[in-house]
This record gives structure tokens, C-alpha cells and sequence, in this order.
């Protein structure tokens, strides 16, 4: 397994993917501050060019995390399938199980650089050119981060196990979304009428990363700030590490290529 | 005895209500080259494919270097190089980027294990070559490089010389001679190109609908393969009629413009032209001939066992 995780670390590393990913992000997230702050030079009462707006808009989706880790995912292994590098892997006796973990373990340190560097450009060039008070909003943001990245890193597992097990790109896109977005929006839905429904809604974090957070002009007050709350993201995170990790496992263990 | 490296007792391989493999039985000895023969959909891929695990079996038992528990399979595939279907590497990965990949995925000490492999195999002076780029030929190239880190003691080939230009054939045939003989590397390899196949196999095993429909060795195989004598006589009916008279059983074929092509049992040629000239009738041809493996492939289909 050593050996796999060197050798997928060597590849991600002198390939084009990951530095393109980040690159975007880091453009995208620098974008929108530099449009932030170019408005508000043209226009003295633009009220959202401020350190507070901008980091609210990450801190109020903090679900945003998993679709990037999911994406870096995507870029990393989605063709594997196609070009046969798996079945090289499997023809050199790396046990499946092995090489989904490897994987993972790669996913998630690549995923977890690649967060750092968006997220010091993002809230570093905030700070830099936009007005108002950082100090609570990173804070916020931070902390939101730091508890919502178990929940991340179980996207990230669920996007690898996928991946590695449908033959087709387009069917493990489509579970990934199902599962990570689709089932929490419908269980968000009944939860209206149903209680049972409710309940297990409450503890998607889909959900509760989202619904439970308060962000807006006049402040944030993410969920994770609370005991309780944090406890949850905890909680969740570590159950869809278990649950994916242990899927993962068992669908790749008979998985034919 | 030579060590049996692949052994295969009643393997079956189902896809839905489709056999793709039917209760094979296939040994693959140390030091074979060992060809296996079959139209498309025979059941050679489905086969090596087992071998190389990346499917699992429906039925029978399947053995590597005499273990058949999947973990030690598992392990013993450590000892194994494969390409299957097509070799597989990332197109967006130079050459020697690829070879490097692999060389740690494999745990192979040394980086200078690339640079003699990619000698070996006529890619030395293409390594900074982005793999996407390549032809059908250098691809094919790429795979077997990348097949042989780690001093593998079996190959597993599918199709291995599919795309390569003539003179890459020739190069790619000496070295798996070369790996045979020298490494005692054991190789099982598909191929369509039997004429190729023939100058490279001590073994063949013969597919059909996924059965096997016979295993031979090449020498056995060159003994079956009875050498048969063509002649042309001005009257071809007479001399049917006087081969029927030989002692023992004289299998012929009458072919049209009055020639006969007679299937040599212990018999000199000398026997059949001494026959026509003591009984008056004319030669205008005598030709020794030696059956290839591709006109024994065909004629065991058109007798129907393949």
C-alpha cells in the first residue's frame, strides 16, 4: 500500500491537475475580491465590499468543501477505468482494498494542500483588499473549515470508492451527487411532513452545514461554534469516514475490471 | 518435472447466462512460451484476465506458481508482468515519467532499472516523450517496458505485437526468445498473427467458444503438423487408384489440374514419384510441403473441432 501511495504521490505531483485546480480556485476566490474591492472604488456606498461579506459566502456553504474535494477527486482518478492503469495495479497483485485506501489517503493530503492554499489566498487577499473587521469572520471561517473537513474527507472517500468501482465516469458522478446532495435535499423535503425524515436530515451535513448557519451582512454565527454543534460535525464526519471507508472496501473487494 | 507456474483445472467464467470460459484446463510449465490460439471471443482475453485477477472465477480452480488461495495469488502476482487488452499507462506522463510510476508502485529499487528496460525495448531515446503522443507501436512498446519491471518470472501478454511495425515485431519476438532463454522468463501470450506465434511458442493451447480445445507442444505439434507431398501427374484418377493399392492406409486429397496432395505417413517422397514412373505416368510437379501452425488452425476449424 506504501508503494501505491508513493507511487499515485508521484504522479498527482508532476502532473498538470492538481496545480490547474488550484490555480482556478485560487483565481476564482482572488476574483471575487478583486471585484469586491474594484466596486467599491467605483461606488463609495457599496456596502458589500467588506472582509465579513466575503468570507460569509464560504462560511454560509460551507458544503462547498466537499464539491471541491469531489472535484479534485474527479480530476485525479476518473479515467482510470479507461486508460487501464487499474488494471496494471490489479495485474501486479495490489490488493483492490489497498489501492482504494491508498487512494483515499492521497485524495485527502492533495485535497488538504491544495484547501490550504485556497484558503490562505482567499481569506488573505480578502483582508488585504477589502474594509471591515477580519478578526471574527476569520475566526469563523477557520473554525467552520476545521470542523466541517471530517465531513469532507468523507465526500472525498465516497468520491475515490466510486469512482474506483463503476466502470463509467458518469455513474459515479451521478451516485456522488445522489448520495452527498440528492438524498439530504429529499430527506430535507420530507422532513416537513415526516419527523423520522427530519431527524435523519438534521445529521446530513448537507444539511446541517448549511441550515443551521447563520450568515449574512451583519455577521455569522456558524453551527460549529457551539458545543453541540461542533460535536455534530464531528460525529458526521467521522460516521461517513466509517461508513464510506467500509463501503468502499466491500464493493472494491468483488469489484471486476 | 518442471514447476507448473499457471494451472487451471475446470476454470469457468460466466458472464450473465454467456460462458465465456467452460471448465479449462490449462498448465503453463517454467521456461514455456506459451501461445494461445483462438478467434475473437474464444476466451484467451477472459482467460489471461483471470490469471492476471482482475476478474474472479465462476467455478474451478485456478493456481500461480502453485498456490491457488487468493491472498497468496495476490502475492505471487508480485512475480508476474502483464499487458491486457491494451497497456495501460497515463497519457499525460512522459515515458520515463510513467516507468518511474510504476518502478515505485512496484517497490523497485534503483532508478537505473527504467533506463535498461527502456534499452531493451527501443524507447531509450524517447523518454522525455509524453506517452499521450505516441504511436500504436511505441504504446505497445511502453506496455511491455512497463510489463517487465521488476524482473518479472511470467509474462502475461495479450496480443503483445498488436501494432507494431515489422521490424518492431522482429525486435519485440527476439527479446521475448532472449527473456525466455536467458531469464528462463515463462510467457503466456495471445496473438492473431500465427505465423508470429509459431516462431515464438513451446506450447499452444487451442480456444473455441470457450473451451480448450486441445494443448500441445510445439514439437508435438511439428510432427502432427505431417508434412504432405503435392504432385501434378497427366493422369491424376490412375494414380488415386494406385495409392489406394500402397500398403497401409495413404491419405490423399485429389485437388483440381490433376494434382494430389498426399498426407506422408513414414513414406519417402522417392515412394510416390518411383509409384507414378514404374506405372507410366507423367510428373510435371513434386513438392514437399510442411503444414503452418495457421493451416493447422484452419483445418482443425474446417474439421470442425475448433
Amino acid at each position: 500500500m506504501m508503494n501505491y501511495m508513493k507511487s499515485e504521490w508521484y504522479r498527482i505531483t508532476h502532473s498538470r491537475e492538481i496545480y490547474v485546480i488550484t490555480a482556478i480556485l485560487c483565481g476564482v476566490t482572488f476574483l471575487l475580491n478583486a471585484v469586491l474591492a474594484l466596486v467599491a472604488r467605483a461606488d463609495k456606498n457599496f456596502p458589500y465590499a467588506t472582509v465579513n461579506f466575503s468570507l460569509n459566502m464560504l462560511i454560509g456553504s460551507m458544503p462547498m468543501l466537499f464539491v471541491a474535494g469531489g472535484v479534485i477527486v474527479w480530476r485525479l482518478f476518473a479515467d482510470e477505468n479507461e486508460i487501464g492503469t487499474l488494471k496494471n495495479a490489479i495485474a501486479y497483485g495490489i490488493p483492490r482494498h489497498h489501492i482504494f485506501m491508498a487512494k483515499c489517503v492521497v485524495s485527502i493530503a492533495v485535497s488538504l494542500l491544495s484547501l490550504v492554499m485556497v484558503a490562505a489566498l482567499y481569506a488573505g487577499s480578502a483582508c488585504l483588499l477589502l474594509e471591515g473587521p477580519a478578526e471574527e469572520p476569520l475566526k469563523q471561517l477557520f473554525s467552520g473549515i476545521g470542523a466541517s473537513l471530517l465531513c469532507a474527507f468523507s465526500a472525498v472517500i465516497l468520491a475515490v470508492g466510486l469512482l474506483q468501482y463503476c466502470s463509467k465516469q458518469s455513474s459515479a458522478f451521478g451516485w456522488w451527487v445522489i448520495i452527498i446532495i440528492g438524498v439530504p435535499a429529499a430527506l430535507a423535503f420530507a422532513g416537513m411532513k415526516y419527523e423520522i425524515a427530519a431527524r435523519i436530515s438534521a445529521w446530513l451535513p448537507w444539511n446541517f452545514l448549511r441550515l443551521e448557519t447563520v450568515a449574512n451582512m451583519s455577521g455569522s454565527r456558524g453551527m460549529w461554534t457551539t458545543p453541540e454543534g461542533l460535536m455534530k460535525c464531528l460525529i458526521a464526519g467521522i460516521a461517513g469516514i466509517v461508513i464510506f471507508t467500509f463501503a468502499g472496501i466491500t464493493m472494491c473487494k468483488k469489484q471486476e475490471v | 518435472m518442471k514447476e507448473c507456474i499457471i494451472r487451471a483445472d475446470g476454470l469457468t467464467k460466466k458472464y450473465g447466462s454467456f460462458t465465456a470460459l467452460d471448465k479449462v484446463d490449462i498448465q503453463v510449465k517454467r521456461g514455456d512460451i506459451y501461445g494461445l490460439v483462438g478467434d475473437n471471443g474464444a476466451g484467451k482475453t477472459t482467460f489471461l484476465k483471470l490469471v492476471t485477477g482482475q476478474i474472479f472465477p465462476d467455478g474451478g480452480e485456478l493456481a500461480l506458481f502453485g498456490e491457488h488461495l487468493p491472498a497468496q495469488m495476490e502475492k505471487n502476482r508480485k512475480r508476474t508482468g502483464a499487458i491486457i487488452e491494451a497497456p495501460g499507462f497515463y497519457p499525460q506522463l512522459t515515458i520515463g515519467q510513467n516507468m518511474e510510476y510504476y518502478r515505485r508502485q512496484k517497490g523497485i529499487p534503483g532508478k537505473a532499472t527504467v533506463d535498461e528496460i527502456l534499452e531493451l525495448t527501443g524507447l531509450a531515446d524517447k523518454k522525455g516523450k509524453s506517452a499521450g503522443h505516441l504511436s500504436m507501436g511505441m504504446k505497445q512498446r511502453l506496455g511491455l517496458a512497463i510489463a517487465m519491471i521488476g524482473e518479472p518470472e511470467l509474462l502475461i501478454l495479450d496480443e503483445p505485437i498488436n501494432g507494431l511495425d515489422p521490424s518492431g515485431i522482429i525486435e519485440i519476438r527476439n527479446l521475448f526468445l532472449r527473456l525466455n532463454e536467458e531469464k528462463n522468463i515463462t510467457i503466456i501470450l495471445s496473438s492473431h498473427i500465427l505465423p508470429e506465434l509459431e516462431q515464438l511458442a513451446t506450447v499452444y493451447g487451442f480456444l473455441n467458444k470457450g473451451c480448450l480445445v486441445e494443448q500441445i507442444s510445439a514439437e508435438s505439434l511439428k510432427e502432427r503438423c505431417n508434412s504432405f507431398v503435392e504432385i501434378q501427374v497427366d493422369d491424376a484418377e490412375r494414380y488415386a487408384v494406385l495409392l489406394d493399392k500402397l500398403p497401409g492406409e495413404v491419405k490423399y486429397q485429389v485437388l483440381p489440374d490433376n494434382n494430389i496432395r498426399i498426407y506422408q505417413g513414414e513414406e519417402d517422397s522417392i515412394v510416390y514419384s518411383r509409384l507414378a514412373s514404374e506405372n507410366n505416368i507423367g510428373i510435371y510437379k513434386l513438392e514437399q510441403h510442411q503444414l503452418t501452425l495457421e493451416q493447422y488452425y484452419m483445418n482443425t476449424k474446417k474439421r470442425g473441432q475448433l
